[in-house]
């Protein structure tokens, strides 16, 4: 009775969670969190690199994960997920997005903002395109430091990613309408010494400026930026009363000028107090809105460059997603029926154990939440069967301690004991290896694994417990001691000796290699036998759910007679029958003797 | 039915060498394809898919009929000189579809290159019909130093495991039979000339995994049977586990099979290249279970001095 309880105990809780999972599952359309590949989206995998073009430290490489998080949420994306990869990479899904130009210039950029007097630090500039600049600057640089910067040109053009490996140098682009309105885009050289950089502000919102109602970016200083800020304005003033003309500073973001403000000496002579200040570009909204946002989540300590992106439309995603759920749908069918035609009622109870597993499974992902993706479902397929496999080899041992005579409860209880040894270290193997998947796997696979690992954990629980405890239930019901119920026949003999293994070992012992050599009398005539265990004639229907008692069925129009059909019993099967009668089952084994070849 | 009931008497430790020229002989056919295939370079006998090359790929369907020379068109204006352009059809895909590879497109290009094909022949629904991959140089590269380390992991792994719950004679049958079916799966893949992608490799990595479901059944029968058939030459009572085990690798076997095939069937690109490196992980794994994790254990074991005696014991007895 006690191991009674503990198996309502068990369905109680088994029930508890199909609850909870059909809690987490209902209405599925807004409950399933999924990836990208199955509603569209942007995924982008950045290449990191410090500005000197070295390679990050992982310090680096949490912060900039970190502000990108920030930046990403700033969008108003959901179910976005920034990740670092293979150490020196950053990948950044965002699910549902479809303006990839907006999405890149935020997530990757820099923001590296910083403010430059244009009368100290401005060596040469406005020109054309970089090689002019440098061209105009010659004589007011070093020379090798000139030829550094040549050779920096030279490789841009063919890798946009090369980063300035001169750190006292910046090539500055003005792009069409940011400099005295200018019509294309165009270069300067700045000594690398800005006077201020983005550390000074506190917070950045787009606003309107007042004279022509056109968007800007207000920002807002922190107090020492604030100070600062008025400090540099002020010399700039005094300078300007000093000639007689507006001094100028750059503002830049990532060596591109987003305005060059002057300040006036007769509005401002002691500079621009209070710790606020605007940034006046060309800007649409959204623009100076993005501006914005990107200023208010930080620089990033790194510089980002998109090596791998995959923008996948919404109509593919759907798709995709419908015949991913087809072919799960009609795997499980076609698992279901195979498990019913095999183990009868004994499939029925896998079954049900399947379809819970495949409730509780759905219920897991929606719960933690797993974001489910394209080589997520063909996890989910692959562990149906792997869930299946638990119960094949757990029915297997049933069936055999059946077929060995036991009375089916005793069976079950030994099936399962020795079954769920086989099981557990077959899918500790599956788990390892997920593992190792998981950890080495760019982001694609890596859903694989997940749900690889979650599902051979669950279907131990519902294959095993789950179904252990059904069948422990049933087995008190008279009904349920019949072995044909569950596609098993008792004395049933699967190869010659199966279970007599003193004899079985003699027989096999000869009979390896020289099975057809020796005809010899006595228990190697055993193997020259075609495998004779015969069922009973009370057998109800003939069963084609084994592949040995198909065969029997075939050939064994004899069997009713079956007591005269074997005038000779051997030593070994006399044995085996008597230890068949003595474990408590109604039949002896008859074995049918055949004509020597 | 008879040829059939003869796997349940098979002496299969009798016949080690067949199995083991067998495996060869498909083993070196892969290995002589990804030879001819690579150029003399193993490595290079596979047909990658874009993930592996550099260059931007993008899908896009359109509203408006068009056909190839009119995107070659658009895509020579646009200053785009070397591509791919091929006309796709298939199930959702509608009449006007295409697939273009190019060189690797900044996002600048990409984007005038949108509004151009959306200006001439209107991108469907409202722009959502749109499906760009962009790869970068180092990215193939990386995909497969990181799969060598996870093989290499995963086999030490698999070897201590084995080790502990069985011992390590066994352990060494079981990484034969991995890399048996590691080999296979590679050898098809080169023979047959299927698109390796990031999925493939995933799927490769998980047959490690699951290859070993059926030879744990079998060694865990061996395991079982060992002690009380110490009277019987090794390789027999293996066979004798391997019988008494037959039916339910088979369906272990079939289970998982039943769903593969499924995915191979129905589901779409990616399940598909799934599937398919399932599906010959699994039939090489329900293969190398019998005929070589549990041959190379036997071999080892029959070593043994004790085994030996037996053998020779066996033998005499034959004889007389």
């Amino acid at each position: 009775m006690k191991q009674r309880t503990r198996h309502i105990v068990i369905l109680a809780v088994v029930a508890a969670l199909v609850a909870a999972a059909v809690f987490f599952i209902y209405p599925p359309n807004k409950k399933t969190h999924l990836g990208l590949d199955l509603q569209g989206g942007l995924e982008v995998v950045f290449q990191a690199k410090t500005t000197s073009g070295a390679v990050p430290s992982s310090d680096q490489m949490s912060q900039a994960i970190g502000i990108m998080d920030r930046r990403v949420n700033g969008l108003g994306v959901t179910e976005s997920q920034v990740q670092l990869q293979g150490g020196n990479q950053i990948s950044v899904a965002l699910p549902g997005v479809t303006n990839q130009q907006q999405a890149l210039n935020i997530i990757g950029k820099t923001a590296q903002l910083e403010f430059y007097v244009d009368a100290d630090t401005r060596i040469a500039g406005p020109a054309a395109s970089q090689a002019e600049v440098l061209k105009s600057a010659t004589g007011l640089i070093p020379k090798a430091d000139m030829t550094k910067l040549q050779a920096y040109v030279q490789a841009l053009a063919k890798d946009p990613t090369t980063a300035l490996v001169d750190p006292s140098y910046s090539l500055i682009e003005a792009p069409a309408g940011i400099y005295l309105g200018n019509k294309a885009s165009v270069w300067f050289l700045y000594q690398h010494k800005p006077a201020m950089t983005g550390d000074a502000i506190a917070s950045a919102s787009q606003g309107f400026q007042s004279t022509n109602s056109s968007p800007d970016v207000l920002i807002n200083f922190t107090g020492p930026g604030g100070t600062k800020f008025e400090a540099v304005t002020k010399r700039l003033a005094l300078a300007g009363a000093l000639k007689g003309v507006n001094q100028s500073f750059a503002i830049v973001l990532d060596n591109q000028m987003e305005s060059d403000p002057v300040v006036d000496y007769r509005e401002n002579p002691q500079g621009i107090a209070g710790g606020k200040a605007e940034i006046t570009g060309n800007f649409t909204v959204q623009e100076a809105k993005d501006l914005a946002l990107v200023l208010n989540t930080g620089a990033l300590p790194v510089t980002l460059t998109p090596v791998e992106q995959q923008q996948v439309s919404a109509i593919l995603g759907k798709d995709s997603l419908h015949a991913g759920l087809i072919a799960g749908a009609i795997g499980l069918g076609l698992v279901l029926i195979f498990m019913i035609v095999v183990y009868r009622f004994l499939g029925v109870i896998a079954d049900l154990a399947l379809i819970i597993y495949a409730i509780l499974l759905w219920g897991v992902f929606n719960a933690v939440p797993v974001t489910l993706t394209l080589p997520g479902i063909a996890g989910m397929i692959l562990t149906i069967g792997v869930a299946a496999d638990a119960n094949v080899v757990v029915f297997e041992r049933i069936k055999e301690e059946v077929r060995r005579g036991k009375s089916v409860r005793s069976a079950i209880n030994s099936g399962y004991g020795k079954g769920f040894r086989t099981i557990l270290d077959a899918n500790i193997l599956i788990i390892l290896t997920a593992l190792v998947l998981f950890y080495f796997a760019t982001a694609q696979p890596k859903g694989f694994a997940l749900t690889l690992m979650i599902g051979t954990v669950v279907s131990l629980f519902t294959a095993v417990l789950a179904t252990r405890a059904m069948l422990g239930l049933l087995s008190n019901f008279t009904f349920f001691d019949k072995a044909e119920f569950m596609g098993a026949h008792s004395g049933e003999v699967l190869f010659e000796g199966e279970f007599d293994y003193d004899g079985g070992a003699a027989v096999a012992a000869v009979g390896g290699r020289r099975r057809r050599a020796a005809p010899a009398g006595g228990r190697a005539a055993q193997a020259q036998r075609a495998p004779a265990a015969r069922r009973q004639p009370a057998a109800p229907v003939v069963q084609a759910d084994d592949i040995h008692a198909d065969t029997d069925a075939s050939k064994a129009p004899t069997a009713p007679s079956a007591p005269d059909a074997a005038p000779t019993t051997t030593a070994a099967a006399a044995r085996t029958a008597a230890r068949t009668t003595r474990s408590g089952q109604r039949r002896p084994v008859q074995k049918k003797r055949k004509k020597r070849r | 039915m008879k040829w059939f009931r003869g796997i349940y008497s098979f002496p299969y430790m009798s016949h080690k060498r067949w199995w083991f020229a067998f495996s060869a002989v498909v083993i070196c056919a892969g290995l002589l394809s990804m030879f001819i295939r690579g150029g003399g370079n193993p490595l290079h006998g596979f047909k990658f898919g874009l993930e592996f090359k550099t260059g931007t790929r993008i899908s896009v369907q359109f509203d408006k009929a068009a056909t190839v020379a009119d995107i070659r068109g658009i895509l020579s204006a646009q200053g785009i000189g070397t591509s791919v352009v091929q006309q796709t059809a298939g199930k959702g895909l509608g009449k006007s579809s295409f697939q273009l590879q190019t060189e690797t497109l900044a996002q600048t290009r990409v984007e005038a290159l949108r509004a151009a094909l959306d200006k001439a022949f209107v991108i469907a629904s409202s722009g959502q019909a749109w499906t760009l991959q962009t790869v970068g140089a180092t990215f193939g590269k990386d995909v497969i130093t990181a799969s060598y380390k996870a093989v290499g992991l995963a086999l030490l792994l698999i070897l201590i495991y084995v080790s502990i719950r069985f011992e390590w004679k066994f352990a060494i049958g079981a990484i034969a039979a991995e890399l048996h079916d590691l080999l296979v799966v590679v050898g098809v893949y080169s023979i047959v000339g299927r698109e390796v992608t990031t999925a493939s490799i995933a799927a490769v990595l998980t047959i490690l995994g699951y290859s070993l479901y059926d030879t744990v059944i079998v060694f865990d029968r061996i395991r079982e049977n060992a002690p009380r058939m110490r009277t019987v030459r090794y390789g027999d009572m293996v066979d004798r586990s391997i019988w008494e085990t037959l039916t339910r690798s088979i369906n272990t076997t079939l289970t998982v099979l039943l769903p593969v095939v499924c995915l191979l069937a129905f589901g779409g690109a990616t399940l598909k290249d799934f599937a398919f490196a399932l599906l010959v992980g699994i039939l090489s794994g329900a293969y190398s279970s019998i005929f070589i994790a549990s041959p190379v254990a036997t071999l080892l074991k029959e070593r043994e001095p004790q085994n030996r005696k037996l053998i020779a014991k066996t033998a005499k007895a034959a004889k007389a």
